[in-house]
Protein backbone atom coordinates (compact mmCIF):
# COMPACT_ATOMS: atom_id res chain seq x y z
CA UNK A 1 0.00 0.00 0.00
CA UNK A 2 1.25 3.41 -0.88
CA UNK A 3 1.91 6.05 1.73
CA UNK A 4 1.92 9.43 1.55
CA UNK A 5 4.95 10.67 2.30
CA UNK A 6 5.74 13.50 5.46
CA UNK A 7 5.65 17.02 3.79
CA UNK A 8 9.22 17.30 5.63
CA UNK A 9 10.66 14.47 3.94
CA UNK A 10 9.45 16.10 0.77
CA UNK A 11 10.87 18.80 1.18
CA UNK A 12 14.07 18.08 2.22
CA UNK A 13 13.93 15.91 -0.88
CA UNK A 14 12.97 18.63 -2.86
CA UNK A 15 16.21 20.57 -1.60
CA UNK A 16 18.67 18.32 -1.96
CA UNK A 17 17.73 17.66 -5.43
CA UNK A 18 17.60 21.65 -6.30
CA UNK A 19 21.18 21.96 -4.82
CA UNK A 20 22.54 19.19 -6.72
CA UNK A 21 21.40 20.90 -9.84
CA UNK A 22 22.64 24.15 -8.81
CA UNK A 23 19.13 25.70 -8.97
CA UNK A 24 19.17 26.40 -5.29
CA UNK A 25 22.30 27.18 -3.48
CA UNK A 26 22.57 24.83 0.15
CA UNK A 27 25.95 25.11 1.58
CA UNK A 28 25.15 21.76 3.61
CA UNK A 29 24.23 19.59 0.47
CA UNK A 30 27.22 21.18 -0.99
CA UNK A 31 29.32 20.18 1.40
CA UNK A 32 28.19 16.62 1.45
CA UNK A 33 28.23 16.38 -1.58
CA UNK A 34 31.86 18.02 -1.86
CA UNK A 35 32.44 15.00 1.03
CA UNK A 36 31.15 12.19 -0.64
CA UNK A 37 32.49 12.80 -3.72
CA UNK A 38 36.04 13.17 -2.52
CA UNK A 39 35.52 9.86 -0.67
CA UNK A 40 34.53 7.94 -3.75
CA UNK A 41 37.27 5.87 -5.43
CA UNK A 42 37.92 6.31 -9.28
CA UNK A 43 38.65 2.90 -11.20
CA UNK A 44 42.27 2.65 -11.95
CA UNK A 45 43.30 3.34 -15.67
CA UNK A 46 44.23 -0.40 -16.13
CA UNK A 47 40.68 -1.41 -15.26
CA UNK A 48 38.83 0.84 -16.90
CA UNK A 49 40.48 -0.03 -20.18
CA UNK A 50 39.60 -3.75 -19.31
CA UNK A 51 36.20 -2.93 -18.74
CA UNK A 52 35.97 -1.01 -21.78
CA UNK A 53 37.31 -3.46 -23.53
CA UNK A 54 35.10 -6.41 -22.31
CA UNK A 55 32.24 -3.86 -23.43
CA UNK A 56 33.29 -3.86 -26.84
CA UNK A 57 33.93 -7.33 -27.61
CA UNK A 58 30.60 -8.05 -25.79
CA UNK A 59 32.02 -10.27 -22.83
CA UNK A 60 33.31 -12.98 -24.06
CA UNK A 61 32.68 -16.28 -21.59
CA UNK A 62 37.09 -15.97 -20.83
CA UNK A 63 35.78 -12.59 -19.46
CA UNK A 64 33.41 -14.10 -17.01
CA UNK A 65 34.55 -14.26 -13.55
CA UNK A 66 34.78 -17.80 -12.87
CA UNK A 67 32.15 -19.80 -11.51
CA UNK A 68 29.62 -16.88 -12.41
CA UNK A 69 28.22 -18.79 -15.56
CA UNK A 70 27.38 -21.84 -13.54
CA UNK A 71 25.78 -20.13 -10.93
CA UNK A 72 23.45 -18.37 -13.06
CA UNK A 73 22.64 -21.14 -15.01
CA UNK A 74 22.18 -23.40 -11.58
CA UNK A 75 18.32 -21.82 -10.62
CA UNK A 76 17.70 -21.55 -14.34
CA UNK A 77 18.37 -25.64 -14.43
CA UNK A 78 16.75 -26.14 -11.42
CA UNK A 79 13.28 -24.39 -12.68
CA UNK A 80 13.36 -26.09 -16.04
CA UNK A 81 14.30 -30.32 -14.13
CA UNK A 82 11.30 -29.43 -11.86
CA UNK A 83 8.86 -27.93 -15.02
CA UNK A 84 9.64 -31.59 -16.60
CA UNK A 85 9.25 -33.15 -13.40
CA UNK A 86 6.23 -31.77 -12.99
CA UNK A 87 5.16 -32.48 -16.48
CA UNK A 88 5.83 -36.28 -16.47
CA UNK A 89 4.54 -36.91 -12.92
CA UNK A 90 1.30 -34.92 -14.67
CA UNK A 91 1.33 -37.46 -17.49
CA UNK A 92 1.93 -40.43 -15.03
CA UNK A 93 -1.01 -39.58 -12.57
CA UNK A 94 -2.99 -38.80 -16.04
CA UNK A 95 -2.09 -42.16 -17.47
CA UNK A 96 -2.81 -44.15 -14.23
CA UNK A 97 -6.04 -42.48 -13.33
CA UNK A 98 -7.39 -42.94 -17.16
CA UNK A 99 -5.64 -47.02 -16.89
CA UNK A 100 -7.07 -47.80 -13.18
CA UNK A 101 -9.59 -45.24 -11.99
CA UNK A 102 -11.82 -44.57 -15.40
CA UNK A 103 -11.69 -47.48 -17.21
CA UNK A 104 -14.78 -48.60 -19.06
CA UNK A 105 -16.72 -51.75 -18.16
CA UNK A 106 -15.76 -53.12 -21.67
CA UNK A 107 -11.75 -52.82 -20.92
CA UNK A 108 -12.35 -54.20 -17.47
CA UNK A 109 -14.11 -57.44 -18.85
CA UNK A 110 -11.61 -57.73 -21.75
CA UNK A 111 -8.93 -57.79 -19.31
CA UNK A 112 -10.56 -60.48 -17.27
CA UNK A 113 -11.25 -62.49 -19.87
CA UNK A 114 -7.99 -63.12 -21.14
CA UNK A 115 -7.41 -64.74 -17.43
CA UNK A 116 -10.95 -66.38 -16.56
CA UNK A 117 -9.65 -69.58 -17.34
CA UNK A 118 -8.39 -69.56 -13.78
CA UNK A 119 -9.07 -66.43 -12.09
CA UNK A 120 -12.11 -65.21 -10.13
CA UNK A 121 -13.70 -61.92 -10.50
CA UNK A 122 -13.23 -61.15 -6.57
CA UNK A 123 -9.73 -62.38 -7.85
CA UNK A 124 -9.35 -65.39 -5.31
CA UNK A 125 -7.70 -68.09 -7.34
CA UNK A 126 -10.20 -70.62 -8.17
CA UNK A 127 -9.26 -74.17 -9.95
CA UNK A 128 -9.43 -74.46 -13.75
CA UNK A 129 -12.71 -76.77 -14.88
CA UNK A 130 -10.31 -80.08 -15.30
CA UNK A 131 -9.29 -79.16 -11.75
CA UNK A 132 -12.53 -79.07 -10.45
CA UNK A 133 -13.43 -82.07 -11.85
CA UNK A 134 -10.67 -83.85 -10.48
CA UNK A 135 -9.46 -85.23 -6.92
CA UNK A 136 -11.17 -84.32 -3.98
CA UNK A 137 -12.43 -80.64 -4.58
CA UNK A 138 -15.99 -79.90 -6.08
CA UNK A 139 -16.09 -76.24 -7.32
CA UNK A 140 -19.41 -74.92 -8.25
CA UNK A 141 -18.87 -72.16 -10.79
CA UNK A 142 -21.61 -69.48 -12.08
CA UNK A 143 -21.45 -66.56 -14.09
CA UNK A 144 -23.41 -63.35 -14.79
CA UNK A 145 -23.18 -61.48 -18.32
CA UNK A 146 -25.27 -58.78 -20.00
CA UNK A 147 -24.85 -57.40 -23.31
CA UNK A 148 -26.27 -54.99 -25.32
CA UNK A 149 -27.39 -55.55 -28.98
CA UNK A 150 -29.49 -53.40 -30.97
CA UNK A 151 -33.14 -53.33 -29.99
CA UNK A 152 -34.64 -54.76 -33.73
CA UNK A 153 -31.48 -57.56 -33.47
CA UNK A 154 -32.84 -58.83 -29.52
CA UNK A 155 -34.64 -61.80 -31.17
CA UNK A 156 -31.76 -63.42 -33.07
CA UNK A 157 -29.75 -62.54 -30.01
CA UNK A 158 -31.68 -64.41 -27.83
CA UNK A 159 -32.26 -67.13 -30.03
CA UNK A 160 -28.12 -67.08 -30.05
CA UNK A 161 -28.25 -67.08 -26.47
CA UNK A 162 -30.48 -70.46 -26.32
CA UNK A 163 -28.64 -72.17 -29.08
CA UNK A 164 -24.66 -71.98 -27.79
CA UNK A 165 -26.05 -73.21 -24.80
CA UNK A 166 -27.32 -76.52 -26.81
CA UNK A 167 -24.36 -76.39 -29.10
CA UNK A 168 -22.28 -76.99 -25.65
CA UNK A 169 -24.25 -79.76 -23.73
CA UNK A 170 -26.28 -77.13 -21.46
CA UNK A 171 -29.55 -76.13 -21.74
CA UNK A 172 -31.81 -72.92 -20.80
CA UNK A 173 -33.42 -73.28 -17.46
CA UNK A 174 -35.38 -70.43 -17.66
CA UNK A 175 -36.24 -67.57 -20.08
CA UNK A 176 -37.97 -64.48 -20.21
CA UNK A 177 -37.84 -61.76 -22.87
CA UNK A 178 -40.08 -58.53 -22.93
CA UNK A 179 -39.81 -55.71 -25.18
CA UNK A 180 -40.99 -51.93 -24.43
CA UNK A 181 -40.62 -49.16 -26.95
CA UNK A 182 -37.32 -48.03 -27.80
CA UNK A 183 -35.55 -50.93 -25.86
CA UNK A 184 -36.33 -54.20 -24.23
CA UNK A 185 -34.59 -56.68 -22.52
CA UNK A 186 -34.23 -60.62 -22.35
CA UNK A 187 -32.76 -62.54 -19.44
CA UNK A 188 -31.83 -66.54 -19.61
CA UNK A 189 -30.91 -69.09 -16.86
CA UNK A 190 -28.38 -71.32 -18.58
CA UNK A 191 -26.91 -75.14 -17.31
CA UNK A 192 -23.35 -75.28 -18.86
CA UNK A 193 -21.10 -77.69 -18.43
CA UNK A 194 -18.37 -76.56 -16.26
CA UNK A 195 -15.49 -77.69 -19.35
CA UNK A 196 -17.53 -75.46 -21.82
CA UNK A 197 -17.92 -72.19 -19.27
CA UNK A 198 -15.71 -70.34 -20.57
CA UNK A 199 -16.42 -71.20 -24.39
CA UNK A 200 -20.03 -70.65 -23.50
CA UNK A 201 -19.29 -66.91 -22.25
CA UNK A 202 -16.99 -66.12 -24.89
CA UNK A 203 -19.20 -66.93 -27.84
CA UNK A 204 -22.04 -65.09 -25.72
CA UNK A 205 -20.20 -62.39 -25.48
CA UNK A 206 -19.80 -62.10 -29.20
CA UNK A 207 -23.58 -61.66 -30.01
CA UNK A 208 -23.04 -58.11 -28.27
CA UNK A 209 -21.35 -55.02 -26.75
CA UNK A 210 -20.66 -56.72 -23.43
CA UNK A 211 -21.89 -54.51 -20.73
CA UNK A 212 -20.91 -56.33 -17.55
CA UNK A 213 -19.30 -59.58 -16.78
CA UNK A 214 -19.07 -61.45 -13.72
CA UNK A 215 -17.48 -64.94 -12.72
CA UNK A 216 -18.18 -66.49 -9.17
CA UNK A 217 -16.81 -70.20 -7.54
CA UNK A 218 -18.07 -71.57 -4.41
CA UNK A 219 -16.72 -74.73 -2.93
CA UNK A 220 -18.63 -77.41 -2.51
CA UNK A 221 -16.92 -80.10 -1.90
CA UNK A 222 -17.85 -80.34 1.59
CA UNK A 223 -21.47 -80.45 0.74
CA UNK A 224 -20.56 -83.41 -0.82
CA UNK A 225 -18.66 -85.58 0.95
CA UNK A 226 -21.36 -84.55 3.80
CA UNK A 227 -23.99 -85.97 1.71
CA UNK A 228 -21.80 -88.82 0.85
CA UNK A 229 -20.99 -90.18 3.93
CA UNK A 230 -24.66 -90.17 4.80
CA UNK A 231 -25.83 -92.13 2.04
CA UNK A 232 -22.99 -94.40 2.80
CA UNK A 233 -23.69 -94.72 6.91
CA UNK A 234 -27.46 -95.37 6.00
CA UNK A 235 -26.74 -98.46 3.35
CA UNK A 236 -24.76 -99.59 6.13
CA UNK A 237 -27.66 -99.68 8.69
CA UNK A 238 -29.86 -101.31 5.90
CA UNK A 239 -27.33 -103.85 5.43
CA UNK A 240 -27.15 -104.86 8.94
CA UNK A 241 -31.17 -104.46 9.23
CA UNK A 242 -31.65 -106.86 6.38
CA UNK A 243 -28.93 -109.43 8.20
CA UNK A 244 -31.22 -108.94 11.31
CA UNK A 245 -34.44 -109.27 9.98
CA UNK A 246 -33.05 -112.22 8.58
CA UNK A 247 -32.19 -113.71 11.78
CA UNK A 248 -35.01 -112.27 13.79
CA UNK A 249 -37.66 -114.99 15.30
CA UNK A 250 -40.54 -112.53 16.69
CA UNK A 251 -43.08 -110.82 15.44
CA UNK A 252 -41.96 -107.79 17.33
CA UNK A 253 -38.15 -107.91 16.19
CA UNK A 254 -39.34 -108.16 12.66
CA UNK A 255 -41.74 -105.07 12.95
CA UNK A 256 -39.49 -102.88 14.98
CA UNK A 257 -36.52 -104.27 12.28
CA UNK A 258 -38.78 -103.56 9.25
CA UNK A 259 -40.13 -99.91 11.21
CA UNK A 260 -36.47 -99.03 11.22
CA UNK A 261 -35.66 -99.90 7.30
CA UNK A 262 -38.24 -97.86 6.41
CA UNK A 263 -36.74 -94.81 7.84
CA UNK A 264 -33.37 -95.99 6.52
CA UNK A 265 -34.50 -96.19 3.34
CA UNK A 266 -35.88 -92.15 3.64
CA UNK A 267 -32.63 -91.14 4.79
CA UNK A 268 -30.49 -93.48 1.85
CA UNK A 269 -33.03 -91.49 -0.83
CA UNK A 270 -32.19 -87.96 1.10
CA UNK A 271 -28.66 -88.33 0.86
CA UNK A 272 -28.86 -89.72 -2.49
CA UNK A 273 -30.77 -86.56 -3.96
CA UNK A 274 -28.08 -84.11 -1.77
CA UNK A 275 -25.30 -86.41 -3.75
CA UNK A 276 -27.02 -85.95 -7.12
CA UNK A 277 -27.37 -82.02 -6.59
CA UNK A 278 -23.81 -81.15 -5.40
CA UNK A 279 -22.81 -83.35 -8.49
CA UNK A 280 -24.43 -81.61 -10.75
CA UNK A 281 -23.64 -78.25 -8.89
CA UNK A 282 -19.92 -78.86 -9.20
CA UNK A 283 -20.64 -80.98 -13.16
CA UNK A 284 -22.49 -77.54 -14.58
CA UNK A 285 -22.35 -73.99 -14.01
CA UNK A 286 -24.80 -71.88 -13.73
CA UNK A 287 -24.91 -68.96 -16.32
CA UNK A 288 -27.31 -65.62 -15.96
CA UNK A 289 -27.49 -63.87 -19.28
CA UNK A 290 -29.29 -60.55 -19.75
CA UNK A 291 -29.50 -59.26 -23.43
CA UNK A 292 -30.46 -55.34 -23.39
CA UNK A 293 -31.89 -54.31 -26.66
CA UNK A 294 -31.12 -50.75 -27.29
CA UNK A 295 -31.54 -47.77 -29.82
CA UNK A 296 -30.14 -48.04 -32.70
CA UNK A 297 -27.85 -45.12 -32.62
CA UNK A 298 -26.61 -46.17 -28.93
CA UNK A 299 -25.74 -49.57 -30.36
CA UNK A 300 -24.14 -48.73 -33.60
CA UNK A 301 -20.92 -47.45 -32.30
CA UNK A 302 -20.57 -50.54 -29.34
CA UNK A 303 -21.24 -53.18 -32.41
CA UNK A 304 -18.71 -53.38 -34.78
CA UNK A 305 -19.83 -53.34 -38.28
CA UNK A 306 -22.48 -51.26 -38.18
CA UNK A 307 -22.79 -47.93 -39.93
CA UNK A 308 -20.92 -44.88 -38.81
CA UNK A 309 -22.82 -41.61 -39.39
CA UNK A 310 -22.25 -38.26 -38.88
CA UNK A 311 -24.36 -38.48 -35.70
CA UNK A 312 -22.41 -41.34 -34.26
CA UNK A 313 -18.91 -39.20 -35.41
CA UNK A 314 -20.55 -36.31 -33.45
CA UNK A 315 -21.16 -38.36 -30.37
CA UNK A 316 -17.83 -40.14 -30.72
CA UNK A 317 -16.01 -36.55 -30.99
CA UNK A 318 -18.06 -35.57 -28.14
CA UNK A 319 -16.49 -38.64 -26.28
CA UNK A 320 -12.81 -38.02 -27.21
CA UNK A 321 -13.04 -34.33 -26.23
CA UNK A 322 -14.53 -35.21 -23.10
CA UNK A 323 -11.69 -38.09 -22.46
CA UNK A 324 -8.95 -35.84 -23.35
CA UNK A 325 -10.96 -33.07 -20.52
CA UNK A 326 -10.64 -35.49 -18.02
CA UNK A 327 -7.10 -35.96 -18.69
CA UNK A 328 -6.03 -32.15 -18.88
CA UNK A 329 -7.75 -31.71 -15.71
CA UNK A 330 -5.86 -34.87 -13.92
CA UNK A 331 -2.79 -33.69 -15.18
CA UNK A 332 -3.68 -29.75 -13.41
CA UNK A 333 -4.93 -31.36 -10.85
CA UNK A 334 -1.34 -33.24 -10.56
CA UNK A 335 0.72 -30.39 -11.86
CA UNK A 336 -0.83 -27.64 -10.12
CA UNK A 337 1.23 -28.57 -6.27
CA UNK A 338 4.46 -29.29 -7.78
CA UNK A 339 3.91 -26.03 -9.55
CA UNK A 340 2.91 -24.77 -6.51
CA UNK A 341 5.61 -26.18 -4.81
CA UNK A 342 8.62 -25.33 -7.23
CA UNK A 343 7.53 -21.45 -7.25
CA UNK A 344 7.58 -21.76 -3.45
CA UNK A 345 10.71 -23.26 -3.47
CA UNK A 346 11.87 -20.59 -6.30
CA UNK A 347 10.39 -17.48 -3.71
CA UNK A 348 11.94 -18.70 -0.67
CA UNK A 349 15.10 -19.04 -2.87
CA UNK A 350 15.12 -15.81 -3.90
CA UNK A 351 13.45 -14.53 -0.41
CA UNK A 352 16.95 -16.07 1.20
CA UNK A 353 19.05 -14.93 -1.47
CA UNK A 354 18.18 -11.25 -1.12
CA UNK A 355 18.50 -11.89 2.85
CA UNK A 356 22.13 -13.02 2.93
CA UNK A 357 22.84 -10.29 0.54
CA UNK A 358 21.63 -7.78 3.18
CA UNK A 359 23.04 -9.37 6.07
CA UNK A 360 26.52 -9.34 4.12
CA UNK A 361 26.09 -5.12 3.95
CA UNK A 362 25.09 -5.69 7.29
CA UNK A 363 28.71 -7.45 8.37
CA UNK A 364 30.56 -5.33 6.09
CA UNK A 365 33.25 -3.45 7.92
CA UNK A 366 32.67 0.09 9.48
CA UNK A 367 34.21 2.92 7.28
CA UNK A 368 37.58 4.25 8.07
CA UNK B 1 10.29 -3.42 -24.11
CA UNK B 2 13.61 -4.26 -24.45
CA UNK B 3 16.25 -1.88 -24.86
CA UNK B 4 16.78 -1.35 -28.47
CA UNK B 5 16.86 -3.30 -31.67
CA UNK B 6 19.08 -5.84 -31.55
CA UNK B 7 21.37 -3.87 -34.99
CA UNK B 8 21.53 -1.16 -31.97
CA UNK B 9 22.04 -2.54 -28.81
CA UNK B 10 25.77 -3.12 -28.65
CA UNK B 11 25.79 0.94 -29.35
CA UNK B 12 23.14 1.73 -27.03
CA UNK B 13 24.84 -0.56 -24.21
CA UNK B 14 28.32 0.96 -24.94
CA UNK B 15 26.25 4.41 -23.75
CA UNK B 16 25.20 3.09 -21.29
CA UNK B 17 28.74 1.79 -20.05
CA UNK B 18 30.01 4.98 -20.70
CA UNK B 19 27.42 7.09 -18.81
CA UNK B 20 27.63 5.19 -15.77
CA UNK B 21 30.80 2.99 -15.40
CA UNK B 22 32.77 5.65 -13.15
CA UNK B 23 29.74 6.03 -10.79
CA UNK B 24 29.27 2.74 -10.92
CA UNK B 25 32.34 1.55 -9.48
CA UNK B 26 32.11 4.16 -6.68
CA UNK B 27 29.24 3.05 -5.73
CA UNK B 28 30.39 -0.60 -5.68
CA UNK B 29 33.77 0.51 -4.08
CA UNK B 30 31.59 2.44 -0.93
CA UNK B 31 30.03 -1.48 -0.74
CA UNK B 32 33.06 -3.87 -0.67
CA UNK B 33 35.80 -1.19 0.00
CA UNK B 34 38.29 -3.51 -1.69
CA UNK B 35 39.26 -2.29 -5.44
CA UNK B 36 39.97 -6.20 -6.44
CA UNK B 37 36.82 -6.78 -4.97
CA UNK B 38 34.99 -4.01 -6.53
CA UNK B 39 36.54 -4.65 -9.98
CA UNK B 40 35.25 -8.23 -10.08
CA UNK B 41 32.16 -6.72 -9.27
CA UNK B 42 32.05 -4.14 -11.64
CA UNK B 43 33.05 -6.41 -14.31
CA UNK B 44 30.39 -9.07 -13.28
CA UNK B 45 27.64 -6.47 -13.12
CA UNK B 46 28.23 -5.03 -16.44
CA UNK B 47 28.49 -8.58 -17.95
CA UNK B 48 25.12 -9.70 -16.57
CA UNK B 49 23.98 -6.40 -17.63
CA UNK B 50 24.94 -6.86 -21.38
CA UNK B 51 23.72 -10.82 -20.98
CA UNK B 52 20.19 -9.68 -19.92
CA UNK B 53 19.66 -6.25 -21.60
CA UNK B 54 17.01 -7.72 -23.73
CA UNK B 55 15.21 -8.53 -20.51
CA UNK B 56 15.25 -4.71 -19.55
CA UNK B 57 11.70 -3.38 -19.37
CA UNK B 58 11.65 0.80 -19.33
CA UNK B 59 8.19 0.67 -17.86
CA UNK B 60 9.66 -1.06 -14.65
CA UNK B 61 12.07 1.86 -14.42
CA UNK B 62 15.32 3.79 -15.10
CA UNK B 63 18.14 1.90 -17.03
CA UNK B 64 20.52 3.69 -14.84
CA UNK B 65 18.25 2.04 -11.80
CA UNK B 66 18.35 -1.03 -13.65
CA UNK B 67 22.13 -0.90 -13.72
CA UNK B 68 22.78 0.28 -10.05
CA UNK B 69 20.96 -3.09 -8.85
CA UNK B 70 22.49 -5.43 -10.80
CA UNK B 71 25.66 -4.32 -9.69
CA UNK B 72 24.67 -3.70 -6.12
CA UNK B 73 23.71 -7.66 -6.11
CA UNK B 74 26.99 -8.36 -7.96
CA UNK B 75 28.85 -6.38 -5.13
CA UNK B 76 27.27 -8.18 -2.18
CA UNK B 77 27.87 -11.25 -4.14
CA UNK B 78 30.92 -10.55 -3.65
CA UNK B 79 30.79 -9.50 -0.54
CA UNK B 80 29.30 -12.62 1.15
CA UNK B 81 32.28 -14.79 -1.01
CA UNK B 82 34.81 -12.96 0.51
CA UNK B 83 33.83 -11.72 3.45
CA UNK B 84 36.33 -9.10 4.06
CA UNK B 85 36.29 -5.47 3.54
CA UNK B 86 39.94 -4.57 3.56
CA UNK B 87 40.10 -0.71 3.37
CA UNK B 88 42.06 -0.35 0.30
CA UNK B 89 45.82 0.93 0.12
CA UNK B 90 46.24 4.94 0.47
CA UNK B 91 42.34 4.90 -0.57
CA UNK B 92 40.06 7.04 -0.06
CA UNK B 93 41.66 9.24 -2.18
CA UNK B 94 40.91 13.00 -2.14
CA UNK B 95 39.94 13.94 -5.52
CA UNK B 96 40.51 17.49 -4.69
CA UNK B 97 36.78 18.72 -6.21
CA UNK B 98 34.55 21.03 -4.78
CA UNK B 99 36.93 22.30 -2.90
CA UNK B 100 34.91 25.73 -2.98
CA UNK B 101 33.46 24.37 0.56
CA UNK B 102 35.30 25.12 4.13
CA UNK B 103 37.97 22.71 4.83
CA UNK B 104 36.75 22.64 7.95
CA UNK B 105 33.22 21.89 7.62
CA UNK B 106 34.36 19.34 4.48
CA UNK B 107 36.57 17.46 7.07
CA UNK B 108 33.71 17.66 9.49
CA UNK B 109 31.60 16.11 7.48
CA UNK B 110 33.79 13.77 5.72
CA UNK B 111 34.18 12.42 9.47
CA UNK B 112 30.94 11.79 9.85
CA UNK B 113 30.60 9.71 6.08
CA UNK B 114 32.97 7.57 7.75
CA UNK B 115 31.12 7.50 11.24
CA UNK B 116 27.73 6.15 8.87
CA UNK B 117 26.98 2.43 8.62
CA UNK B 118 27.11 0.35 5.59
CA UNK B 119 23.86 0.72 4.83
CA UNK B 120 23.61 4.92 5.19
CA UNK B 121 27.05 4.52 3.69
CA UNK B 122 25.09 3.49 0.41
CA UNK B 123 22.42 5.89 0.58
CA UNK B 124 25.21 8.71 0.30
CA UNK B 125 26.69 7.20 -2.55
CA UNK B 126 23.27 6.70 -4.14
CA UNK B 127 22.86 10.31 -4.42
CA UNK B 128 25.90 12.35 -3.96
CA UNK B 129 27.85 10.43 -5.89
CA UNK B 130 25.89 8.64 -8.46
CA UNK B 131 23.23 11.09 -8.18
CA UNK B 132 19.87 8.84 -8.49
CA UNK B 133 16.30 10.31 -7.77
CA UNK B 134 14.99 8.74 -4.34
CA UNK B 135 12.29 6.18 -6.81
CA UNK B 136 15.92 5.47 -8.82
CA UNK B 137 17.31 4.31 -5.04
CA UNK B 138 14.34 3.13 -3.79
CA UNK B 139 14.68 0.52 -7.19
CA UNK B 140 17.96 -0.34 -6.45
CA UNK B 141 17.54 -1.49 -3.15
CA UNK B 142 14.28 -3.37 -3.98
CA UNK B 143 12.10 -0.97 -1.58
CA UNK B 144 9.46 1.26 -1.60
CA UNK B 145 9.83 5.06 -2.76
CA UNK B 146 8.45 6.46 0.69
CA UNK B 147 11.03 4.20 2.54
CA UNK B 148 13.66 5.56 0.38
CA UNK B 149 12.87 8.62 0.89
CA UNK B 150 12.61 8.42 4.41
CA UNK B 151 15.70 6.61 4.90
CA UNK B 152 17.61 8.91 2.67
CA UNK B 153 15.87 11.45 5.05
CA UNK B 154 17.15 10.10 8.09
CA UNK B 155 20.72 10.54 6.43
CA UNK B 156 20.75 13.70 5.25
CA UNK B 157 19.84 14.94 8.60
CA UNK B 158 22.23 13.23 10.39
CA UNK B 159 24.77 15.11 8.19
CA UNK B 160 23.59 18.23 7.97
CA UNK B 161 23.41 17.84 12.10
CA UNK B 162 27.50 16.92 11.51
CA UNK B 163 28.16 20.18 9.09
CA UNK B 164 26.64 22.46 11.97
CA UNK B 165 28.30 20.31 15.19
Amino acid sequence: MRRRLDSAVVSELEAVDAALAGTRPDADVAAIAAAARADAIPMSPAFAARLQEAVRAGFPAAAAPAGSRGRRRGPRALAAAGAIAAALAAIVVAASALHGGGAPATEHVASGAASSAGTAVQGVPIPAPALAEAGTRRVQRGAELTIATPVDRLQDTADGVAAIADRLGGFVARSDASVTGNGGQATFDLRIPVGRLDDALAAISRLGHVRSRSQQSLDVTGAYDSARARLRDAQAERAALLRALAGATTQPQIDSLQARLRIVRGQIAAAGRALDSARRASAQAQVSVTVLGVARAGAAAAHPGHRWTPGRALHDAVGVLSALLGVLIVALAAALPIAALAAGAVFAGRALRRRRREQALESSSPAV
Amino acid sequence: MALDPVNTQATTFDALYRANAADLFSYVMTLLRDRGAAEDATMAAFERAFRHRRAFDRRRGSERAWLFAIARNAALDELRRRRRAVPAAGEPADTGEHDEADPLVRATVRAALAGLDPRERELVALKFVAGLTHAEIAEVLGISAGNAATRLHRVILKLREACHA
